[in-house]
């Protein structure tokens, strides 16, 4: 996988879609990253085994007129797979689209609001880091027929307000952070494909314990998570019974992440021992 | 075949020729780049009638062949097929690639060779089968497609056919050229290069030329076939090189030009230094002449102060000429004097003959005056008739008005009974699909009833036949007539004796036929058992013991305790006690009526009957869905409830669609079917998410929902909407972008709706030279407000034919489907509902139905109101500056029977999340809702706004705030909601 070179200051931002019933979802989604104040932004909406919606996608983001608020056009990408869910593999497509210097995702249910970008970037330079977060309210919903019903909101702070917290567990939604990839190896800069669940935990927890991160963003809520009453999400919820392929996946995921977070913990570790015992033969 | 190629062919040498050293004319970026060597040869060894390239791209792997074709003076004819549009391995890309790949072709080969711009498979058919001798395939390289393309071109493919396949030696990026190539080299003679991204030669054909078989032949020798590689790798490589130095060349030749250029802005730069050192030694030579002036002005003013000494003695030579002059004046002064005493005499006598004038001239002034008063009285006169006819005017214009709002009232009285009609019709219309379901229902009840009777009457019939021939058998046997005067002497004893003789006279009987012993056993054996059925039925299945004791305390401390379900079976069906946590007993006989009157056993009814026919238990237990939904359940025929209560539930099935709904929140007016669920409430129930998310169950008939969008609605008839804007102090860009997306918006409506843009500007500042094509600017002279300024704009485009007016905050922006959605709504209505769009992306809370789509008020921010609820309104309330002022026209609208609803599929960009709290703002909102409070007779309300406006220091008493004394009010409105403060409805959230 080779990731494209850096171009400019612009930000790209991965959509992923798979599911051709979310459109409406995607439309929203697109819809809100047109109106970003950060610009340019450049949409790259990568498709899972929807070679025959192409077409269709393209048309539905042609359709915003992204050129007058100064965007860049959306790229539509298909891959093909053979899995049943490739959403490391959707991301890492989309990282090799991207050729500008921030790199954010957006889930095609999720939205932002329009000054997030700005604000994450802002957060980046002010602190000299590679990724800021925000805060990201919870909205349940469901949707009907060709309408997005919302039920209710939450806007309680996020589980979690550092880089300790976040090796805890992860309490940062996948739209809810902006990467500055100029400042990351090529080689950190991807998603892990093993992973059908936490491939997100999974990338920050190798990015935060390498560079800089700016938690202190989380003050300001960036955008909007939707959790779909009727159990579409891939998390786990209690009114329908898991199936057997969704519980295992959760159980192979977090086996990874727990050899992750002990072999960063022993890193941690041996950094420790290491300054300790040069504090004590006065080096 | 070339002579050179049938020589020895048993060295790796021999697969070269004079071709393989040629170099490409065509020479663009390509991972093809290294193959041109090969290729050159192979058209050479091969000699095709037919070549094919699918996947053509920038043209280098065609050209090559196209290029050695025409060198060899060959009779080939070459084909490229291409969509030319990319995919996602080499990328998408531009129209300009065809363009110039195209051009090339029609310069140098277009005499044997074409383009086919399709896909691989729509050029199929225009090729024969058996016909071509060499195809290359170099399209998308996913496994499927490359085995599809090979597949589907195998037939064309002659006896001397031989295929090559680009990128067999790439590994990522799910390439899977390299997989099928290993499939194919089982099936074929082959033969392979690994450089250049790996290129497979495969011999299809059965006559292939001797070359070509004897390359096949050496891929199975390792050591030759390395050789040949080697050799093909480094014409390749010096190919790449060239190419890689063609490409340096032309960067050399842009740096080149760029040095030139940098050279060209030095030499101008050091012309300008050249001009500013001119320039400088021009000013030093001014500074030296300045100087030398300087000093000769210094020498002029040394001359000057000798000319000034002299000029001194001259002055005062002049003065003592000055003195004789004076008194020469002196003398002349006393002459004038004495000529002027003259002159004062002869003034006098003018004066007197100027007041005579003047007498004269008053008496024409007091003529003229009387004049003057005499034409005032006549136009005091005229004036007074002018009055008089403006007060009969204004009195016919009233009478004129209130003639007008009777005949509104009555026509929304009119629409409001129409409307209540409709509504009955349609409750009579559904209440007699419920009571034809019912009786449907019912009249199966009965038959299956009727059935049971009739088949328990059949067997009462035999058995009352049998009964009767073993009577009659009994009363003609011999024993009975020989037993008779015994029974008649019986007949006449005590009857206690009798008794005894009686069960003396049954076991005599028993004792004289031992035949019968087995008959009355059986009879007796099937007694206790029907005894035992109806002590222990078989639907007692569904019956929860424990669950009953604990339901019923007054069982578990009766005689019952030890058998609830005898209680049950005796009492507790009949008291309407509920034998489990997911049958109601009460609900099923309410919703069963048919059940209710034939006095069935509820819980047997529905283990026998109910299950089968589709009934519910209740109204947390869904028959059919939970059928359909466990087709397992459904094959074994078990009755699906007790499925449920003995396995499904700890198996985790759901026991139907969506959950069950807890409390009900109905609203004010119109809008009561709404109904949500708090999980935080009843969690337990629900199964709410982790953590203190307030989860909302909601259930919506997708069907309603999209009858009440107008979904199905098609918009064929000509209709003029107007797009409308007030704004006060918005920016030019703003101003555009609204007006940008409202035309993008109308741009998807159907072709006979017209669109019209219009634009209020409150105060009068905003640039008319700025105001977007096809607008039409409506001055406003002072700052007249949000509803005034849309009340101007709706009378003008409505007066000007508009059958519906959009209105729109001027900071929002329309989504593309924003106007459709709104419109198609309106029109599925007919106009009767002042419609919403939802705004974005952060929707206002309140409360609408999902179904219905009905909200207790629409937001002012974009907004559509049509004609027909324009008249009836006269649109936006004048004596509101700001805010509430939606709310209050939404309220008139229902108040006159119209709906207000939300059209959720139409999105209106509007973010207020960074806009700071401002006291004037909540000012505004206070004063317009006391007025609104006082319009809409709601004291408390008022009293509320005025606190808060005192409290916060806005106001520093009532005598501050306007009066509402003489302000309209509306009496015996049931529509306003003043119960949840500024959201005036419910609310999802806070």
């Amino acid at each position: 996988m080779t990731v494209a070179p850096i171009a400019n200051e612009a930000i790209a931002t991965v959509v992923r879609f798979h599911d051709i019933r979310r459109l409406v979802e995607l439309d929203r989604a697109l819809f809100s990253l047109l109106k970003q104040t950060w610009c340019p932004v450049r949409a790259i909406i990568v498709l899972q085994n929807l070679p025959d919606h192409l077409t269709t996608i393209i048309e539905l983001a042609k359709r915003l007129d992204w050129t007058a608020h100064g965007h860049h056009a959306p790229t539509v990408v298909n891959l093909s797979s053979a899995k049943e869910d490739a959403r490391s593999e959707l991301l890492n497509l989309g990282i090799a689209h991207a050729q500008e210097r921030y790199f954010a995702i957006l889930d095609c249910d999720d939205y932002l609001y329009p000054y997030a970008y700005e604000y994450l970037i802002s957060g980046i330079r002010d602190r000299n880091a590679v990724i800021a977060f925000g805060n990201i309210a919870i909205k349940n919903k469901r949707v009907i027929d060709s309408f997005v019903y919302a039920t209710s909101m939450n806007r309680s702070p996020l589980d979690g307000k550092s880089y300790s917290d976040l090796l805890f567990d992860n309490f940062a939604p996948i739209h809810s952070f902006v990467v500055d990839r100029s400042k990351i190896s090529a080689r950190d800069f991807r998603f892990n494909e093993s992973l059908i669940r936490l491939e997100d935990y999974d990338f920050l927890l190798r990015i935060c314990s390498k560079y800089p991160a700016n938690f202190s963003t989380l003050s300001r809520y960036v955008g909007v998570y939707s959790h779909d009453i009727a159990g579409d999400n891939s998390v786990m919820v209690h009114a329908t019974p898991p199936s057997p392929a969704n519980q295992t996946a959760w159980y192979q995921a977090r086996r990874q992440i727990w050899r992750l977070k002990c072999s960063i913990r022993a890193a941690a570790r041996q950094i420790r021992a290491k300054e300790e015992s040069c504090f004590v033969s006065g080096i | 075949m070339p002579d050179s190629l049938e020589k020895n062919i048993s060295d790796a040498g021999s697969f070269l020729s004079e071709a393989s050293t040629w170099i490409p004319e065509w020479l663009p970026n390509s991972t093809w780049i290294e193959h041109a060597p090969f290729a050159f040869w192979l058209i050479e060894a091969h000699e095709p009638e037919v070549l094919i390239e699918l996947g053509t791209y920038m043209g280098y792997s065609f050209f090559a062949f196209c290029q050695a074709i025409a060198r060899l003076k060959l009779s080939t004819r070459a084909y490229a097929v291409d969509t030319w549009k990319g995919d996602e391995h080499g990328g998408f890309y531009g129209e300009e690639v065809f363009q110039e790949v195209s051009k090339h072709n029609a310069e140098r080969y277009s005499s044997f060779s074409q383009l086919i711009r399709s896909t691989f498979d729509d050029a199929l058919p225009y090729f024969e089968d058996g016909s071509v001798d060499l195809l290359h395939i170099d399209g998308r390289h996913f496994y499927e497609d490359v085995k599809h393309d090979f597949k589907s071109w195998l037939p064309k493919l002659s006896d001397r056919g031989i295929v090559l396949l680009h990128d067999i030696n790439v590994r990522e990026r799910s390439f899977g050229v390299f997989r099928y190539w290993a499939e194919l080299s089982q099936s074929y003679p082959h033969f392979q290069f690994f450089h250049g991204w790996g290129l497979g030669v495969l011999g299809v054909g059965k006559k292939l030329p001797r070359p070509l078989k004897a390359i096949f032949e050496f891929q199975g020798n390792s050591k030759r076939a390395n050789k040949v590689r080697n050799i093909y790798a480094r014409l390749g490589a010096s190919l790449d090189d060239r190419s890689a130095r063609r490409r340096s060349a032309s960067e050399i030749g842009l740096k080149e030009a760029e040095a030139s250029a940098l050279k060209a802005q030095i030499s101008t730069l050091e012309a300008h230094v050249a001009n500013s050192r001119g320039v400088g030694e021009a000013a030093l030579s001014e500074l030296s002449d300045v100087r030398s002036r300087l000093l000769a002005s210094e020498a002029q003013g040394a001359e000057l102060e000798a000319a000034l000494t002299m000029r001194t003695g001259e002055l005062s030579a002049a003065k003592t000429e000055f003195a004789e002059k004076e008194r020469k004046t002196a003398q002349q002064r006393s002459d004038l004097e004495t000529a002027l005493c003259e002159t004062r005499q002869k003034l006098d006598s003018s004066k007197l003959q100027l007041a005579a004038a003047q007498a004269a001239l008053t008496q024409q002034n007091e003529d003229a005056a009387q004049q003057r008063a005499d034409l005032k009285s006549r136009l005091a006169d005229g004036r007074q008739q002018l009055q008089s006819t403006a007060a009969q005017l204004a009195a016919a214009r009233n009478e004129h008005q209130v003639a007008l709002r009777d005949i509104r009232r009555d026509l929304a009285s009119t629409m409001a009974q129409l409307d209540a009609a409709k509504a009955q019709l349609a409750e009579s219309t559904a209440e007699l699909a419920r009571q034809r379901d019912d009786t449907v229902r019912q009249r199966a009840g009965l038959e299956a009833q009727r059935a049971a009777s009739q088949e328990r009457a059949v067997t009462a019939q035999a058995l009352c036949e049998r009964l009767r021939a073993e009577h009659d058998g009994v009363l003609t046997s011999s024993f009975w007539r020989a037993t008779a005067p015994a029974r008649r002497l019986v007949a006449i004893l005590p009857q206690g004796v009798r008794r005894q003789a009686r069960r003396g006279a049954r076991l005599l009987y028993w004792a004289l036929t031992p035949h019968r012993t087995a008959a009355r056993i059986a009879h007796l054996r099937a007694r206790r058992e029907s005894i035992r059925k109806n002590n222990n039925p078989a639907w007692a299945a569904l019956f929860d013991r424990d669950w009953y004791l604990e339901r019923y305390p007054d069982v578990a401390a009766g005689a019952d305790k030890g058998d609830p379900l005898r209680h049950f079976i005796h009492h507790g069906a009949a008291e309407r006690r509920d034998p489990n946590p997911f049958f109601d007993t009460s609900w099923y006989l309410e919703t069963n009526p048919d059940v209710a009157r034939a006095g069935d056993n509820a819980l047997a009814h529905y283990f026998e009957h109910g299950a089968a026919e589709g009934r519910d238990p209740s109204p947390l237990f869904d028959t059919s869905w939970y059928l359909e939904a466990n087709s397992d359940v459904a094959e074994a025929g078990t009755n699906p409830l007790f499925h449920y209560l003995r396995h499904g539930a700890t198996e985790g099935r759901a026991a139907r669609a969506s959950e069950p709904l807890a409390l009900v929140t109905s609203l004010s007016g119109t809008i009561a079917r709404i109904s949500l669920v708090d999980a935080e409430t009843n969690p337990e129930n629900y199964g709410a998410a982790e953590g203190s998310v307030k989860q909302l169950a909601i259930r919506a008939d997708v069907a309603a929902a999209r009858s009440s969008l107008g979904r199905e609605f098609r918009l064929d008839k000509p209709c003029t909407i107007a797009v409308g804007v007030v704004i006060y102090d918005e920016t030019e860009e703003q101003v555009r972008t609204i007006f940008r997306s409202a035309r993008a918006a109308c741009r998807l409506c159907p072709a006979c709706v017209e669109a019209r843009f219009y634009l209020f500007d409150n105060g009068g500042r905003f640039p008319a030279n700025q105001v977007p094509d096809g607008v039409k600017l409506i001055l406003g002279g002072a700052d007249e407000g949000f509803g005034t300024g849309h009340n101007k704009l709706m009378s003008y485009a409505f007066e000007a034919g508009a059958k519906v007016y959009i209105g729109a905050n001027p900071d929002g922006e329309f989504h593309p489907d924003c106007v459709v959605n709104m419109l198609r709504m309106s029109e599925a209505s007919a106009g009767r509902s002042l419609i919403e769009a939802v705004q974005f992306p952060e929707e206002h809370p309140k409360i609408y139905d999902p179904e219905t789509l009905e909200t207790p008020w629409i937001s002012g921010a974009c907004f559509l109101i049509s004609l027909v609820i324009w008249r009836a309104t006269g649109g936006f309330d004048s004596n509101i500056y700001l805010y509430c002022d939606d709310v209050d026209l939404s309220w008139r609208c229902r108040h006159l029977g119209f709906k207000t609803q939300i059209c959720p599929s139409a999105l209106f960009y509007h973010d207020t999340s960074g806009r700071p709290h401002e006291s004037w703002r909540y000012r505004e909102m206070l004063v317009s809702a006391r007025y609104l409070g006082h319009k809409w007779r709601c004291t408390s309300f008022i009293d509320w706004a005025d606190a808060q406006l005192i409290e916060l220091g806005l106001a520093a008493g009532k005598h501050e705030l306007p009066p509402l004394e003489d302000l309209p009010t509306i009496e015996g409105a049931t529509v306003a909601d003043f119960s949840h403060g500024f959201h005036f409805a419910p609310v999802r959230w806070q």
